[in-house]
């Protein structure tokens, strides 16, 4: 697990692209390499947040406004997972 | 975009190598014939392994139809075919053209290409007074010399007829014909006035008429079948399915050869590339939606506005949007934007 500075910005490389298709299918596409993966709507909501200008604290907050009903602890984890795992995909990088 | 099966694991490419052609055809989707921007042998094999990039990522393979204007005026045909053919993940390979410069040694040529699996010939009349007044004077005679030909060095010839009002009444001499000189395989595709083709937009059939052409050409396929001849003749198109909603494409105890109906591809499973890298959702749906001279295929696959809206049938319009027969038609997108500007708009052959 990465150590996960609480200011730290992150963004998605150019290299990288969101969609939805519908509000019922996500993916982030590689449209240089052609990989893709396919993503929930949790997913998608939280990595288009990640603008490149926003600390990780704000999107937190930002992530449990949306989603009043869940644990705030549990979104902190969850977060903290999805950043992780986008990171060593790539998919997110440091600014 | 996954995969399940062989038919689905296919992606297809039509590629415009040249715009130059040595015929002015009446109904062309083309407005230019100049070599203006056509791409060396270099540029081609760049284009090539972009596409061969992206099917290797997909694990798909590809089927490639090489065309124009016209295929055979281009010198770098051969080299591109042979590079082509050297690919794994190229299944097979197809050349479309009008059929008038086909010689001996164009066909021995095509036979080394061990992928070319098809030469479609554009047919638009069962004799020379209709074909001609479409294609130019002499052409029946020398597109039908291609076949004999072609079919003489035993490749497989494919027939593309496109339907028009002057024509429409060819059909039943344009199956004697096909039977007579042992043709694989037999499409007809509406005219869509596009390109040059805009010139001539009262040649487009009605409703009506279109309605009477498909029933005559499902009737005379399934007697032909019934008799034992091996023409096949292309009905997976949309409106097909209006013929006979119970032999759909999806009914897998009906025979290929009796099957009707089939959703239009754009954004599932194929591309048109233009002579100078261009690539079009179809080649009748004229909207550039990028350039693989500088565009990956990925970007322009997963990022084009238009795509991801003809993707989303939901999108549809008319009574295209609320049609039962969506997952085997949706209608032509390419002639809805060429008789209305709204590629999402209904198809207005529709008879249904």
């Amino acid at each position: 697990m990465l150590e996960i500075e609480e200011t730290k910005v992150w963004r998605i490389p150019k290299k990288f692209v969101l969609h939805k298709l519908d509000e019922e299918m996500y993916w982030v596409f590689d449209v240089k390499e052609g990989d893709y993966l396919e993503l929930n709507s949790t997913c998608y909501f939280i990595l288009s947040c990640f603008d490149g200008e926003t600390p990780l604290f704000k999107i937190r907050e930002q992530v449990i406004s949306e989603y009043p009903e869940a644990d705030p602890q549990e979104v902190c984890n969850d977060l903290e997972e999805l950043v992780n795992k986008m990171v060593k995909e790539g998919v997110l990088e440091s600014v | 975009m996954s995969s399940k099966n062989e038919e689905n694991n296919i992606f297809n490419f039509q590629w415009h190598i040249t715009e130059r052609c040595n015929l002015r055809c009446t109904h062309c989707y083309q407005e230019n014939y100049s070599s203006l921007n056509e791409m060396s042998f270099e540029k081609l094999r760049s284009i090539a392994d972009k596409l061969i990039q992206a099917l290797s990522k997909w694990n798909r393979k590809g089927k490639i139809a090489i065309t124009g204007g016209e295929p055979f005026v281009k010198r770098e045909l051969f080299p591109l075919l042979e590079y082509l053919n050297k690919s794994p993940q190229i299944a097979n390979l197809y050349i479309l053209t009008n059929g008038t410069l086909i010689d001996e040694k164009i066909c021995k040529e095509i036979r080394r290409i061990t992928k070319v699996s098809r030469v479609q010939i554009s047919l638009d009349g069962a004799c020379p007074q209709t074909h001609d007044a479409i294609r130019g004077r002499g052409t029946f005679k020398k597109a039908m010399e291609g076949i004999k030909l072609l079919t003489n060095h035993g490749i497989k010839v494919n027939l593309m007829f496109t339907l028009q009002k002057c024509n429409k009444e060819d059909i039943p001499a344009l199956f004697d014909l096909a039977i007579q000189n042992r043709i694989n395989s037999l499409l007809v595709e509406r005219f869509v006035p596009c390109g040059c083709g805009k010139e001539i937009e009262s040649e487009m059939l009605s409703s009506f008429e279109l309605q009477n052409a498909f029933q005559y050409i499902s009737d005379r396929a399934d007697l032909e079948y019934d008799k034992g001849n091996k023409l096949m003749v292309v009905k997976q198109r949309p409106l097909w399915i209006n013929v006979d909603a119970e032999r759909a494409k999806v009914n897998a105890k009906i025979p290929i050869h009796k099957q009707v109906g089939g959703i239009c591809s754009i954004g599932l499973d194929n591309l048109t590339i233009l002579h100078d890298g261009t690539v079009l959702p179809c080649r009748r749906l004229n909207i550039p939606i990028g350039n693989l001279e500088c565009d990956t295929l990925f970007r322009i696959w997963y990022t084009s506005e238009v795509l991801w809206k003809i993707r989303n049938k939901r999108n549809l319009k008319g009574k295209c949007n609320s049609c039962e027969f969506i997952p085997v038609c949706s209608g032509c997108r390419a002639m809805a934007y060429a008789c209305t500007r709204d590629y999402l708009g209904e198809d207005p052959q529709c008879w249904k």
